[in-house]
């Protein structure tokens, strides 16, 4: 009888462990699990914003150089960063039938050629501003490491929608001409960026940011792969905030735990013993939580409202950001900050979106979504949106409400597998 | 004789002239409007537009966040950039995008300035040959029957065009020829019914009526 009495409460035991792990853990790995635990109004409410953002490229794309605007501002340049989040909207657009297969196919194949006719890049590094009517270099912009990689995933990306195709073959053309090495300059950090002028600009990518993307096309490329060696030589710098250990990036600002994760599923990845997706979670909670230790000094804090990011505020473009690392804040909230967090903090990011959009739409939403930002406490809202924002959170949303499937697509693709193995991950414990 | 028809003045023949004055003073008029309106609407209006208040507000706008783009990327303080340094970080920008502009419309104008020239030349060209063909056209014409009168063909006659120069010359021309192809008519006529005699006689009668370089 004992035996069977000790049996019984090891079973049970075992039973109330598991489903504790289960309730605790699998929301956060399992996004589907959380999605259905959000209403039905507030899923209705989300494939609204994403697809109002996704109207932000259908409006913003030059129909001859299929360039996308880095702003919705009148006479804003066109971004190649932007022109990625565009080509992978694109794709994601068909299989929701927001525009047609044929449409998303000749806007892509159209920006593609675009890059690689025209004299728009240095070793296959993009410049960052492109005349998007001509497509020439302007605004004195460097070629850029980051801009280039998020283009290239977005190309990427888009391809995958078009298997076969001509556009498939553009992009890896597009990825394959890229001289990753050159853009270390003899060192195994990369530069963030070179100018006709000047040569390598003085910044590099030496501590955990948005250029994860960059590190992963580079050492995956199959023509000019970066050395193993520049995954290990940028620092993992760590800190804490609320007993949550972070890597931590220097601005403390949420799009540098966002971008690289809108196309790299990295739930099951871990790098020594960090896992970054476990580790935007974290970054993710500190910043709601930043705000909400401030909200009684500022009122846009207020009402589970959070998301310092970089964004247009009442002074201009800034890094906003929380703990750890510099949180550099003035009350202004980013909506894409809380929409880009959503597959990391499902539940902060919808109280967010939906008091956000409640409570101030009629000031920030429009028919292209959400504008870059708002400030009530100097009663400061943003008059335009950028492509870059709204890149995200066409993304991000679709990984969220749409079974994962951008993460799918990309992690497919042999270069990302093929950075897995050079770079030797998955070899480490996850730590919390 | 040649002092006889030395030509006096350069109005020697005013309608044929001041038709002629009219053709190139219109052609003139058009290629120059052409130029005009070219380079003001399509050279200045390029300028104009560039520095209009709107697009220098946009402009400079754009400046001081492109550099805060490049601000928010760096591992600097946000709080140590101050705004003098802001500003002059963006009128940086801003000066080196105005660089852009310049070579931009100059770049523009210079195309604008070929393909306007081409049009003209194109246009100068076609006016040409049809202002020129009323005069060579009957140029070519004469050429053509005078050839035919060498091979002593008097049955020639000349047709102008409507509109063709010289027309005045036609009749003159073919005045001319009635009044050989009548005399010889008449001396073929001549030598074929009169006895031999009475021909020669006939014949330099005929022919005296005509003044021939003395042999």
């Amino acid at each position: 009888l004992a035996t069977h009495f000790v049996s019984y409460v090891r079973t049970t035991r075992l039973i109330s462990f598991l489903l504790v792990l289960l309730i605790v853990v699998a929301p956060p790995l399992f996004p589907e699990a959380v999605q259905a635990a959000i209403g039905a109004n507030d899923l209705k409410l989300l494939k609204k914003i994403q697809q109002d953002s996704f109207n932000y490229f259908v409006h913003y794309t030059d129909s001859n150089t299929g360039l996308t605007s880095d702003s919705s501002r009148p006479g804003s340049p066109a971004s190649i960063a932007a022109t990625g989040f565009a080509l992978a909207s694109f794709g994601i657009a068909t299989t929701h039938g927001w525009i047609s297969y044929k449409e998303a196919y000749q806007r892509i194949e159209i920006a593609l050629k675009t890059l690689l006719k025209k004299n728009t890049n240095k070793n296959g590094f993009y410049y960052h501003f492109l005349d998007s009517r001509t497509a020439k270099r302007i605004w004195d912009s460097e070629a850029s490491s980051i801009d280039t990689a998020l283009l290239i995933a977005g190309a990427l990306l888009a391809a995958s929608y078009f298997p076969g195709t001509n556009v498939e073959k553009l992009a890896q053309k597009l990825y394959e001409e890229v001289k990753w090495p050159w853009m270390l300059n003899d060192s195994l950090l990369f530069a963030h960026g070179w100018k006709p002028n000047q040569g390598f600009l003085p910044y590099h990518w030496d501590m955990y940011a948005e250029h994860l993307i960059l590190q992963v096309l580079a050492m995956g490329s199959p023509t000019y792969p970066a050395p193993e060696a520049a995954w290990s030589s940028w620092e993992r710098k760590t800190d804490t905030y609320n007993n949550k250990k972070i890597v931590y990036s220097y601005s403390g600002s949420l799009f540098t735990y966002q971008y690289s994760h809108m196309f790299i599923d990295f739930r099951k990845i871990n790098d020594g013993n960090v896992n970054y997706f476990q580790n935007s979670q974290n970054a993710s909670h500190a910043n709601s939580e930043f705000c909400s230790t401030y909200a009684d000094k500022y009122a846009t804090y207020e009402n589970g409202v959070w998301g310092l990011s970089a964004s247009l505020g009442p002074d201009g473009y800034r890094a906003y950001g929380a703990e750890p690392g510099e949180a550099y804040h003035d009350g202004t909230i980013a909506p894409h900050g809380a929409i880009g967090s959503i597959q990391f903090t499902p539940e902060a990011s919808m109280t967010a979106i939906r008091n956000m959009y409640l409570n101030y739409g009629d000031r920030i939403y429009g028919s292209i979504g959400f504008q870059s930002a708002f400030n009530l406490d100097r009663n400061w809202w943003a008059s335009e949106s950028l492509g870059i924002d709204q890149g995200l959170i066409v993304l991000a949303l679709e990984n969220f409400l749409n079974h994962e499937s951008v993460w799918k697509r990309f992690m497919r693709l042999k270069s990302v597998q093929r950075w897995i193995e050079r770079a030797d991950l998955n070899k480490g414990s996850i730590s919390s | 004789m040649r002092n006889q028809n030395r030509r006096k003045h350069f109005l020697v023949h005013k309608p044929f002239q001041f038709h002629y004055l009219i053709y190139t003073v219109i052609l003139l008029i058009v290629v120059s409007g052409a130029a005009l309106i070219g380079s003001h609407y399509g050279i200045w209006g390029l300028a104009i537009d560039a520095f209009s208040t709107a697009s220098v507000k946009n402009k400079l706008t754009t400046a001081q966040q492109i550099y805060e783009y490049d601000q928010a990327r760096r591992p600097i303080p946000s709080t140590s950039s101050k705004t003098s340094l802001r500003t002059y970080g963006a009128t940086e920008l801003l000066s080196a995008r105005e660089r852009e502009i310049i070579n931009e419309i100059m770049n523009e104008t210079d195309q604008k300035i070929a393909l306007l020239g081409l049009i003209l030349i194109i246009f100068i060209g076609w006016g040409s040959i049809y202002v020129t063909h009323k005069v060579a056209g009957p140029v070519f014409k004469i050429k053509q029957y005078m050839a035919h009168v060498a091979e002593r063909d008097l049955t020639v006659r000349i047709h102008f065009r409507k509109h063709d120069e010289l027309q005045d010359l036609a009749p003159l021309f073919n005045a001319m020829m009635s009044s050989l192809d009548d005399s010889y008519g008449r001396v073929k006529k001549m030598s074929e019914e009169s006895p031999s005699e009475k021909l020669r006689e006939e014949i330099q009668k005929e022919l005296s009526q005509f003044k021939l370089t003395e042999r």
